[in-house]
């Protein structure tokens, strides 16, 4: 009855088809060490899973690219990768050392992290009044980089403040970032002269290799707080402090706000922040409806505050208090006075805080109140902004990181 | 379970159709059930299932296995389709996650067959153009090589290693840290 199809000789089976083979391995699961070790069965296996096409179903399967750490900035030139992933999905620091990519460039002594997106990681080496200022673009998985030259006509606007973002400039129907490697990407650099404040941003794309559409805002004048980015929707946002022009001059009075910036209108914005006291240690969030919120701690209380705001179609902001929450009570510490607390970073594309207490890292899901605890000492690590890195890790990659072109990026293993 | 769609619909939901397994044996199905096939809803449309729709790459058992996964899923599909209309929200939500843990529970429960009746049944999944199924049963595979090592996995699967030992070294010389 239950003769099967090819009687005694070898059954059918689905491992043998490349396609259904392919359909089975894009399922396995999203952490590091899944694709090394299947491609490490055997040949036709390692094939597979070394193909473009099946590592963007890959990432289209699995949505969203797993969080492996986080890199924060020691010290000079001191870029340290933590990650937070347990064996065998542990990558190791000097595995992501961005040390190697930047060494022998004859980098200066103001080399500042900005943030990571899309699996690259963006740097700024700023002379003040200097001609020189760069931008360096970073594949930490690839060991690739690139190194960018900021345009005269920014630097020369005198003594400035600035802050940058990298993103993935991908945009095909259906496409996953997370394994971008040899996507184009674009760079935002805000630019506000220290003179007059007023800021610009000009845009960067690596498919041009130009720096082009400098932008201005006039109305107010605004100083940046924190140079890390969160992208929302389509808008990049930046914590600043402004004022408006009436009141300018010599008595600055800053009053908080953000600073957007919308990629597809190419607009730049000043909205007005949320009424609280501690603007310097919060965090721009993206809320569940991609809108704007900010995440703010208070210190000694551990009282975590999630303001969430409406932005009318003149831009005119107006915030709400969307929750407040005790973190003694989530993270099931006992209280205590003289606790140190403060959120350190904020993964926007899972939601997810990062707070340190005494000497812990706590990564709080915003939406779940779920969290994952990592020990993190403050004596060691000293208090600094945590800049979480998201990527896919496909093998074959790491091979190409030996050269300072753009088109390493695309060697093929 | 009542359709919220139009009379033609309905008709076409009665409707039946025959499906032949390779060994020659007959399974009457709703077109409904059917259909969650596109290689047979294509055969549908093409007017071709006239004398029953002959299927030579599936054995008897594992149609009736596919049968009987489809026959819950086209169910599930228009439970939910004809509640939305006649429930609140609420009690709508409730009902549709009443309906996604029993799916969840049949799922779990259909999967627990051995190794070669779930490649027959991926095989059949491809074959047919069953989404779901196709999904089920590659994750269930996938889900076997979790956390294992690439000898695991060769020896699980009767597979021979025939990379050379400087395509292992290269790998593992790149990625030490994943296999420790």
């Amino acid at each position: 009855m239950s003769d099967q199809t090819t009687g005694g000789s070898r059954r059918a089976s689905p491992l043998d088809d490349d396609d259904l083979l392919g359909e089975i391995l894009l399922r396995v699961p999203p952490q590091p060490s899944s694709l090394p070790r299947v491609s490490l069965v055997c040949k036709r296996w390692r094939r597979i899973v070394s193909d473009p096409w099946f590592l963007r179903c890959f990432c289209a399967h699995h949505l969203k690219a797993p969080l492996l750490g986080f890199f924060e900035h020691r010290h000079l030139k001191d870029f340290v990768f933590n990650p937070i992933l347990e064996s065998p999905d542990h990558i190791p620091p000097q595995r992501f050392s961005l040390g190697r990519a930047l060494a022998g460039m004859g980098l200066g002594n103001q080399l500042l992290l900005h943030g990571c997106r899309h699996g690259r990681v963006i740097l700024t080496d700023m002379l003040s009044s200097s001609s020189c200022s760069t931008v360096f673009v970073c594949d930490p998985v690839t060991g690739c980089h690139e190194r960018l030259v900021v345009p005269e006509e920014f630097t020369s606007l005198g003594d400035y403040m600035n802050a940058t973002a990298v993103l993935c400039a991908a945009s095909q129907h259906g496409y996953v970032h997370g394994a971008c490697h040899s996507s184009p990407f674009k760079v935002i650099l805000v630019y506000m002269a220290r003179k007059d404040g007023r800021p610009l941003v000009c845009i960067y794309s690596s498919e041009t290799g130009m720096w082009e559409n400098i932008i201005r805002h006039g109305d107010h004048q605004c100083k940046i707080v924190e140079i890390s980015s969160t992208l929302i929707a389509h808008s990049l946002y930046w914590k600043i402090l402004y004022s408006h022009d009436e009141e300018h001059d010599e008595d600055f009075v800053p009053k908080p706000g953000v600073l957007k910036f919308n990629l597809e209108r190419q607009s730049l914005v000043v909205l007005k922040g949320p009424p609280i006291g501690h603007f310097g240690r919060s965090k721009i969030i993206k809320t569940v409806d991609e809108g704007v919120g900010l995440a703010t701690l208070s210190d000694g209380t551990m009282q975590l505050q999630v303001w969430h705001s409406n932005v009318n179609c003149h831009d005119v902001a107006t915030w709400v208090l969307f929750k407040t929450v005790g973190l003694y009570n989530i993270f099931g510490l006992r209280k205590h006075e003289s606790r140190r607390g403060g959120i350190l970073g904020y993964d926007e594309d899972g939601g997810i805080l990062f707070i340190y207490v005494d000497s812990s890292l706590f990564l709080l899901d915003l939406d779940s109140m779920q969290f994952k605890r990592h020990y993190y000492s403050i004596e060691t690590c000293g208090l600094r902004i945590c800049h979480p890195f998201r990527s896919f890790y496909t093998p074959g990659t790491a091979t190409a990181g030996v050269g300072y072109d753009g088109d390493d990026i695309l060697h093929d293993s | 379970m009542a359709s919220a769609g139009s009379g033609d619909e309905k008709a076409a939901a009665a409707a039946m159709i025959t499906l032949i397994s390779s060994d020659n044996e007959k399974f009457e199905v709703t077109e409904a059930t059917a259909t969650l096939s596109q290689t047979i809803r294509h055969m549908i449309e093409d007017g071709c299932t006239d004398g029953g729709v002959p299927l030579p790459n599936v054995t008897s058992k594992i149609l009736a296995r596919v049968i009987e996964y489809c026959k819950k899923h086209a169910t599930a599909a228009a439970g939910e389709e004809g509640s939305s209309s006649s429930f609140s929200d609420a009690a709508f939500l409730e009902v549709d996650r009443a309906f996604l843990e029993e799916l969840e529970e049949f799922d779990d429960a259909f999967l627990e067959v051995d190794r070669a009746t779930l490649f027959d049944l991926i095989l059949a999944a491809n074959y047919l153009d069953i989404k779901g199924l196709l999904n089920l049963t590659c994750q269930k595979v996938a889900d076997s090589v979790k956390g294992k090592t690439p000898e695991q996995i060769r020896e699980m699967y009767n597979i021979v290693n025939d990379l050379t030992p400087e395509e292992e070294a290269e790998i593992r010389r790149e990625t030490q840290w994943a296999f420790e």
